[in-house]
This record gives C-alpha cells, structure tokens and sequence, in this order.
C-alpha cells in the first residue's frame, strides 16, 4: 500500500487547505456589514422590487454553444501535445471528431440559438405552413405556455 | 504543407486496421441520424411528415441487411477492440430491426401529439441510441463497452424526457437519468477493480490473466476480482431492469411515451442483456463458480417480482413492464447456463423483443383515437385543443377497466393484442412457448433444476397476468361502438408484422433457431 502513500497525503492536504481557509478568513476578516454594503447595487437607484428570477431560455442555448467548443478545447489539447507520435492517424481523427463537433454547431444554429429578439419567431412561424396554431406552443412562443387547451383561453383567442 | 513523421519511433502511436467493411452495420447506423440532423438543419423543408420515419426506418433496414451479408464472420475487429461473431451479428439483427419498427411507431405519434417541430429529435436519438446498443453487443474491452452502455442509455434518458408537456415523462426521465448515473457508476468502478486485480480491460486478457503487472495472481488473490464482478453484476443488472434493481422500471415505462417505452423494453434490454452474458462467459468464466448463485438469485427474483407484484397492478403500462422484468429472468437462466444457455439467450432476446414492441405499439395506437367532433367553429377549437391534452395522458393512464369493450371499439388491435399476450404467456404454436421451453431446457441441462421449477412456476403465475387483459379486452363486454381508427399506416405495418413473426416462428420455429446455432462458439 505504500505507492498509496502520496495519494493519501495530497487528500489530507486538499481537505485541510480548504478546511483552514473557511476558518481563517472567518477569524481574519473584519465584518463590517450596512445595509448598503449588501444590496444590490443599481446605479444608486434603490430598488423597490426583487429582481426577475426566470430567464429567457436562450440563455440556455448560448451555454450549450459555450459546453460544445469547451469539450472540443479539451480533445484537441491532448492531441497537440501528442501530436507528432500520434501522426497521420491521429490528425484525421481529430478532423473528424472536429467536424462532428462542428455539426452540433450547425443543428444549433438552425434551432436558432444566435437569433435573437422578434427575428426568431417570424422565421419560426414562416416556417410552418399555414395558419399558425393557437394550441401548438413550438409555433406561437412563450406568451401562451400554461394557458394551452384552457377553455377559457380557448375561446378568448378564438 | 503537412508533413508526418515516418522516421521509427519508440513513442509512435499504433495505429490499428480499420475493417470498414465489418463495421458497415454500426457505421450506418452511427452516420445516418449526423447525416439527418446535418441535412435538416440547413434544408428545413427536409422537415415533412413521415419522411424523418421512411429515412429512420430504411436506414435501419439497410443496417440489417449488412448485417445479414456478415453472417459468416468471426474475427477481431480495430484492434481487439470489438468482435464479429454470430452472437454480435443476432443482436445487431434485433436492434436494426427493433429500430426499424419503433421508428415506424413513432409515426404520427409525434405529430400527434404535437410535437412535429422536433421531429428530426426524436428519430436522432433513437439511432444514436442504437448505435451505443450495437457497440455493447460487439465489445471485447471493458472500456468500449462502457463508452457504448452511455451512448445507448443517455440518448435513452433525452427520449424519455422529449415528451416536454407531460409531467410524468419529466418525473420519469429524471428518475431513470439520476438511478442510471448511479449504476453508470458502480459499473465503472468495477471495471475500474477488475483492471486492479487483471492489469488488462480486454476480456479474452481478463480470462487468461494467471499472473497480472503486481504480481497477484487474480485466482487465487481474487478478493479484488471478485468484488469487481460484483460491482459489474450490480450495473448490469440495472441496466437490464432485473430484480431488485428493477424500482426504476414501472415508473418510467409508464412514464415514458409508449413507443420509446417499447424501444426500451426491446432493444436497450437486449443489448444489456448480451452485452452481460458476454462479459460473464468472456472475461469470468474461470469464476463462474462466484457469480453464477449471484445470476441465479437475480433471475428467481425477477421471475417472482415480475409475475407476483405484476398482477396487483391495474395500469397497462405498469403491467406490460413488470411481465418485462418477468422475461429477464429468463434471459438471466439463459446467461446462467452459460454455453448450454447462448441459443437460448438469443432466441429468448429475438423472439421477446419483436413480441413486446409489437404489445406496446398496440397499446398506442389503441389510445390515439379521433377527437370528439364539435359543433360550431368556435367549439372546434377548443375540443381540439382539449382534445390534445386528454390525449397526451391516455396511454399512461389506462388501466385494466378501460380495457372493456376494446375487442368492439378496435376489433382489429384486440386481436393483434391477444395474439402477441399469448405469446408472452408461453402458449403453444406462438414463438413466446419455444422461447421460455428453450431457456428452461437450458437450466435443465446445468442440472439447475430448481432454476427451472421457478421459472415454469413463475411462467404460469405470469400466465394470468396476460389472460386477465385478454378477458378484460373480450369478456367485460359493453355497448362500445367500433371507433375511428385515428394511427398511421406505418404503426399498423410494423405491429402486423411483429404479430405473422410471432405466429409464424411459432409454427415454424425453424428459421430462427438455425440464426442462433452456433453462436455459442
């Protein structure tokens, strides 16, 4: 067991590193806290109402764009540093996991990931043939989710 | 200009043989869905009615064929890291043609059900999820074989969860996604164990390592070893919903949209059920002593949990998935009899799989039937609307009481329905009677005959559990008038045929077993 030995060692070190920071910058640090100091700062302006907590979902698109090219930065780092042993295989292989990556980036961009504002949904509805559907929420956005196939809703947009 | 090393050097990378042409099967069916999801982001107008399902279906149907122009191959592929043999070419056969069917399910289902934008999703996934299946089928290192079990199960948990306006389907997909990552989990560390104790992932290595890199020798200082079976036995066994890791089963079949239900209980427990008896007869069959009680007791479990808890049920769905985690046990009695079991194995995962996609399509299509007809404009409208959201939960819902009188509304699908419940029960002249006959020969011939007293109690107990939809279909009669058939072609098509392959591999069950001999070599 004792290869184990400086494995143990650097988990008694990470817990206690952690451990004495909480503590010290508890003990060290002078708490000089107003009421100033922890609201939200909004140009000097004070703020009367809470800040929205729901955001567009767009938000979430964009992220995933961020996760995509992050993944291919962590394939493609190895295979630099290796690269002259991995040779020609191993460059057509990173083309390939390149384009594969490139091609989420594409079906992104179809779902409208770098549209924004009132753009997105004129295509998205230009798109559908016909007469867009008050029941169908993929064509009609977000006004009308929660309120799809109520009676009353209904009838008002008919 | 690009110039590589050609000079000899210690350091270079091997770079293994590529057989493209062994591969075609599990290359068409990786290639087609980056191919649809690449032609319809930039052609939208790719976006049409049943043409993601003709495109899902052909290519499947394409894989298969490949597949069959393989059948007398038997070799290491990429370096020993897959394998073509017959065992690997059956189960690519049932995936291929699974996917070819539920594809053809999910017609119009989606559309129906309001989801024609994300069309092009839906048929995606399930190749993807395919393609990991058929990597688990062909795996020969343990480290390929999990790359695969994650392809197939994540695509998987999307699948479930696509259903976007149904609460249950969230409620399931998380549930499945959280208890999946777990046994993702106990899996790897097991392979991470048998690597400790063996000083290889290749399963042929695993099965002659007498003396690995530390010095241990892993039969006889196998404590190591054997916790890693364990902990591999334990994924496995979630994997293929056998009991008691089976909790997760009811929930999301019922949650899950009916054709991806029938994907799951067809294909993904095929491939984990193959890929489980391959890593058990490969890499530890020297400890075959171990693991084999371990097999057994899952596969009594199974039997009892599945047939018992199953007829307390009253909801369709929860039934037709407790009778699935019934059929696991005997696919386990097949993986326990090892090489006397394999055509067992394969013939129980062929004929199971065809016979339950072919019951859960039924129960979909039973379920999508015309909205009621309004009045006025106005009221159209609103019943159409309405409509759709009582839609959306009628499967999931449907319990033994709404069954009566379906044998008048859908004369047609009860039929169909009763046929593919007999074959399930084990009824003579169906393929479901040869199939559990050969899977409790099997345990008779490792002289496991308690294995195989359990398994014909268990088959009768289950037996009701079949009969009581069928009377509940004929017998509970009430004044139901026929109803308008509101499913598309396709869906008829494919539970037509998985009902003449039930029937007719019943009579002649001959075709079917001459696919399975020799696999076991």
């Amino acid at each position: 067991m004792e290869q184990y030995l400086p494995i143990f060692a650097l988990l008694v070190l990470a817990v206690l590193f952690a451990a004495i920071s909480f503590i010290a910058s508890r003990l060290l640090s002078p708490s000089l806290s107003t009421v100033e100091k922890s609201a939200p700062y909004e140009c000097g302006i004070i703020p009367n109402q809470e800040p929205s907590e729901r955001f567009p979902v767009k938000f979430y698109l964009v992220a995933m764009l961020f996760v995509i090219f992050d993944i291919e930065i962590i394939f493609l780092y190895p295979w630099a540093v290796e690269y002259m042993n991995l040779g020609a295989a191993g460059y057509f292989a990173i083309l390939l996991f390149s384009a594969l990556v490139f091609e989420s980036f594409i079906y992104l961009i179809s779902k409208g990931a770098l549209d924004w504002g009132p753009l997105q949904l004129n295509r998205n509805q230009s798109a559908i043939a016909g007469k867009p559907n008050a029941f169908s929420t993929a064509t009609a956005g977000v006004r009308i989710v929660g309120t799809e196939g109520r009676f009353e809703h209904a009838k008002e947009v008919a | 200009m690009i110039t590589f090393q050609t000079v000899a050097n210690p350091d270079a990378f091997e770079v293994p043989i590529v057989e493209w042409g062994a591969l075609s099967p599990l290359l068409i069916m990786a290639l087609a869905p980056i191919l649809l999801v690449t032609v319809s982001s930039v052609v939208p107008s790719f976006k049409k009615a049943s043409l993601p399902t003709v495109y899902t279906a052909g290519a499947a149907l394409l894989s298969a064929a490949v597949t069959a122009t393989l059948w007398s191959d038997n070799r290491l592929l990429m370096d020993g890291a897959l394998t073509i043999d017959r065992f690997t070419l059956v189960g690519w056969l049932i995936i291929a043609v699974g996917v070819a069917a539920i594809a053809m399910l999910l017609d119009n289902y989606i559309v129906k059900q309001g989801y024609f934008e994300q069309i092009i999703e839906w048929n995606v996934l399930l190749m993807i999820s395919a393609a990991g299946g058929m990597i688990v089928v062909a795996a020969q290192d343990l480290i390929v074989l999990f790359v695969g079990i994650e392809v197939l199960s994540i695509a998987t948990y999307v699948l479930v969860g696509l259903h976007l306006r149904k609460p249950i389907a969230q409620e399931a997909a998380f549930k499945y996604f959280i208890l999946g990552a777990v046994s993702s989990g106990v899996f790897a560390y097991g392979i991470a164990l048998v690597y400790g104790a063996t000083g290889s992932t290749y399963l042929s290595e695993i099965a002659t390592s007498g003396r690995n890199s530390l010095g241990l020798n892993p039969v006889v200082d196998s404590s190591l070893m054997l916790v890693g079976i364990a902990l591999m036995l334990g994924g496995f066994a979630f994997k293929v919903g056998a009991a008691p890791f089976h909790s997760w089963t009811p929930d999301v079949y019922q949650g899950a949209p009916t054709p991806i239900t029938a994907y799951m209980a067809s294909a993904v427990k095929v491939a984990a059920a193959l890929g489980f008896a391959r890593v058990m007869h490969d890499a530890f069959g020297e400890f075959s002593v171990d693991w084999q009680p371990l097999v057994s007791v899952l596969a009594v479990l199974s039997l009892v949990a599945g047939s018992f808890i199953g007829l307390a049920q009253k909801n369709l769905k929860r039934i037709l998935a407790y009778s699935s985690i019934n059929h696991v046990g005997f696919i386990l009695i097949a993986i326990y009899a090892l090489d006397e079991g394999v055509e067992a194995l394969l013939f129980y995962s062929a004929s199971y799989a065809f016979t339950v996609i072919g019951s859960f399509g039924i129960l979909m299509m039973m379920t999508q039937t015309e909205p009621v007809l309004a009045e006025s404009d106005d009221e159209k409208m609103v019943m159409i609307g309405a409509n759709k959201i009582r839609n959306l939960e009628s499967a999931d819902g449907m319990t033994l009481d709404d069954l009566a009188g379906a044998s008048k509304r859908h004369p047609l699908l009860a039929g169909l329905f009763a046929v593919l419940l007999f074959s399930q029960a084990g009824v003579p002249f169906t393929v479901g009677f040869w199939a559990k006959l050969q899977a409790i020969l099997a345990a008779v011939s490792v002289e496991a005959y308690l294995l195989a007293g359990f398994a014909i109690l268990a088959a009768v107990v289950a037996a009701v559990l079949y009969l009581r939809i069928v009377v509940a279909m004929y017998l509970k009669s009430d004044d139901s008038e026929p109803a308008r058939t509101n499913y598309s072609k396709l869906s008829l098509i494919a539970v037509v045929a998985c009902v003449l392959l039930t029937v007719g591999l019943g009579i002649y069950p001959e075709p079917l077993s001459d696919l399975v001999t020799n696999a076991g070599s």
